[in-house]
């Protein structure tokens, strides 16, 4: 757990952005305080108190006063469509140019996504 | 966690000083009542020890109807020189304890003062006791005690006797803590060269008490003349107040060793 | 709790150790423990961690230099034979300072009657879970127990400079997570300056916000955690297209395993370094403080080998 790149509160941030995508954590759900968390994953807490107060600047969490931190409403639906912008861009933009440096023609590609590749895959391209 | 009389609350101020104060109370009580505590454990085992050979002492005595030794009394009035083993051994495992639970050296210090002259006091008292019993055996058997050169004659002055072994017991358990304390501190050759500054105390209560297997020789020799009244208790006092005062100037800043040596020390 | 957590400033601070100057525990050491922090101090066998750490407790006085101690947001002060600093300052050192003869419960008398905020509630918990009989004299326990019973006296001072000094010797590995986590549940509910040190980085080195690194004496850095973890990075992938992104970098580590290589670099990546090596199918990684740790003792003491 958390053994990525970047620092530790940001992974900590990612890692219920995606729970949330994935509707493992309902709109209007409550989520662990930040002493649970700190005590579940064996963290600092500050450094749980600023994965937690960096969503709720982002609006994919609030705070009610006494109660703890809850999933906002529309939280899913706007980290949808930032994903979806950032998918081109960070996703499929570098697949895209690895394909181009292994030289598999964007009519294979096409093929491959819209499954109509039938045919045992040959090399029909020349050797790189 | 941050309301404004908790962030004013600072070593210097006033609420601070009363905490300390308390502590200071707190640590002085803690660390004498461990001396004490710890003393009694071990010393009544010591008390049985004596009983035992005064009364193997005195049977063998009745039987040969010869009585030219003080049967419980020597092993009573060597109570002191078990506090003065027993003042090397405690305190050297009292004071990391001490300081890493928050408290001071100073509050060390006012508690083994306090520790041993409650000890020093209660082991005068036992050794009192021991004396007049023995003494009221021996007139039972129509005995006579010949008084040697001692300030209190017999054991039925038991008022002197009583301020005489206490000073002496209180004496030799705080000189015990120098040799110890003084070690502790500065460690090898120094440590050793510093025994006789914890005997000078021990000089001063054997040539103004007078009593025991020292004094009384001792005295005639440095030719001190005999001491009554006043002066006895006065001197023995003296030799109090100068050990507690050689404690302190010990045990001020003293530093806690790191865990080796307090391990190989205490055991 | 009623007392803020404490903070503490060390400077200058030299401390010898023989009647030689060259002789030194510390050496100008100038250093800030931030209030309100669990800080790792992390340095080899003989570094000095343990002389820091009892000057800060008040077990001894510095040579020279100043050591100061104090609640945040108040004035620091000297702690040696200060009574409101040293009852607000709990040292825990490797197996304990406990009466080795007498039982157990005897020691925690003692913490309990000295310590303002002990919480004999919190230790007898913490005793039942880590499995120490209180009955039997520390002489006679395990040096795992002996060391947990130390833990337990840390945790219930509820001081607020409280210094861990490898606590952890001889504790199996659920003891030691047991103890880290009364130590997070304990710190956040009852928040203070919390001082660690230890050789299993490893598991210890999430808790930390700041992290203390000395050598030899001397600090060698003094930051928050997220910006050491930044100090490292590890890149895997194809060797060939791993070697450009390595020219200008210190390379801590290398390994191949038939065309994959992972090597790990000393020094950021700019994000631009960064975009450029995910595109080229690179993948980045974070290296663990352990690493960089053993990296920069090392450095450190081969630089004062090639100075003789």
């Amino acid at each position: 757990m958390f053994d990525g790149p970047e620092p530790i509160y940001l992974q900590i941030a990612q890692q219920i952005r995606a729970q949330v995508l994935s509707g493992d954590l309902a709109e209007e759900e409550q989520v662990m305080s930040t002493t649970q968390y700190a005590t579940t994953f064996r963290i600092n807490p500050a450094t749980a108190a600023k994965a937690f107060a960096g969503l709720v600047d982002e609006g994919v969490l609030y705070k009610r006063r006494g109660v703890g931190m809850f999933v906002a409403t529309g939280a899913r639906e706007r980290l949808l469509a930032e994903h979806r912008e950032h998918y081109f861009a960070d996703v499929l933009g570098p697949a895209l140019v690895q394909a181009d440096l292994l030289g598999i023609p964007a009519a294979d590609i096409v093929d491959h996504v819209l499954g109509r590749s039938t045919t045992p895959r040959t090399p029909s391209y020349p050797e790189a | 966690m941050s309301t404004p009389e908790q962030t004013s609350t600072h070593a210097g101020s006033q609420a601070a000083r009363a905490m300390a104060a308390r502590a200071h109370r707190r640590g002085t009580r803690a660390a004498a009542t461990y001396l004490v505590r710890s003393a009694w454990l071990v010393g009544a085992a010591y008390w049985v020890v004596v009983l035992a050979i005064g009364a193997v002492i005195l049977y063998i005595e009745l039987r040969g109807d010869d009585v030219s030794i003080s049967a419980v009394g020597g092993p009573a009035s060597s109570a002191r020189f078990f506090l003065l083993v027993l003042g090397i051994i405690l305190p050297l495992g009292m004071i990391a304890l001490h300081v890493s639970a928050g408290g001071t050296r100073r509050s060390l210090t006012h508690g083994l003062w306090a520790g041993s002259l409650v000890t020093g006091v209660t082991f005068g008292l036992a050794t009192t006791l021991v004396l007049w019993c023995g003494g009221w055996l021996f007139t039972r058997q129509g005995w006579t005690i010949e008084p040697e050169r001692a300030v209190y004659g017999d054991w039925s002055q038991i008022g002197s006797v009583l301020v005489v072994e206490s000073l002496y017991c209180t004496v030799y358990f705080l000189a015990g803590m120098i040799i110890a304390l003084a070690y502790y501190r500065t460690g090898g050759w120094l440590g050793t060269l510093l025994i006789p500054v914890a005997l000078v105390p021990l000089l001063v209560a054997e040539t103004t008490l007078q009593s025991g297997y020292f004094g009384s020789p001792l005295s005639g020799a440095l030719g001190v003349p005999e001491m009554s009244g006043w002066l006895v208790p006065l001197g023995g006092l003296a030799a109090v107040a100068l050990a507690a005062a050689i404690l302190q100037v010990v045990l001020r800043a003293i530093p806690v060793r790191p865990v080796e040596f307090g391990q190989s020390v205490t055991g | 709790m009623t007392t803020a957590p404490f903070g503490a400033e060390l400077r200058d601070v030299v401390v010898r150790y023989g009647r030689k100057d060259t002789e030194r525990a510390l050496d100008g050491v100038t250093l800030s423990i931030r209030p309100g922090t669990i800080t790792g101090l992390l340095g080899r066998n003989g570094a000095g961690k343990t002389t820091l750490a009892a000057l800060l407790a008040a077990f001894r006085r510095p040579t020279s230099g100043s050591v100061l101690v104090g609640p945040a947001g108040g004035p620091l002060d000297d702690p040696f034979e200060n009574p409101w600093v040293m009852m607000h300052t709990q040292l825990v050192r490797e197996s304990g300072d406990v009466w080795g003869d007498s039982k157990a419960c005897d020691t925690l008398d003692y913490y309990a009657d000295l310590r303002p905020d002990w919480d004999a509630d919190l230790a007898g918990r913490l005793l039942d879970e880590l499995e120490v009989d209180v009955r039997k004299s520390p002489d006679a326990l395990s040096r795992g127990k002996r060391s947990a019973l130390g833990a337990v006296i840390g945790l219930a001072s509820r001081a607020p400079l409280t210094i861990f000094d490898e606590v952890y010797l001889g504790m199996d590995a659920p003891s030691r997570y047991a103890f880290y986590d009364a130590l997070v549940a304990d710190y956040t509910e009852h928040p203070r300056t919390i001082l660690l040190s230890s050789h299993l980085i490893d598991e210890v080195e999430r808790l930390f916000e700041d992290v203390v690194v000395i050598d030899r004496g001397r600090v060698l850095l003094a930051e928050p955690a997220e910006d050491v973890r930044g100090r490292g990075v590890s890149l895997t992938g194809p060797a060939d297209t791993i070697e450009p992104f390595v020219a200008g970098h210190q390379v801590l580590a290398r390994q191949h395993l038939g065309p994959t290589s992972q090597v790990t670099l000393f020094g950021e990546l700019d994000a631009a370094q960064r975009a450029a090596a995910t595109q080229a199918g690179l993948e980045i990684g974070a290296v663990p403080l352990q690493d960089l740790f053993v990296h920069l003792t090392r450095k450190s003491s081969d630089l004062k080998e090639d100075a003789r």
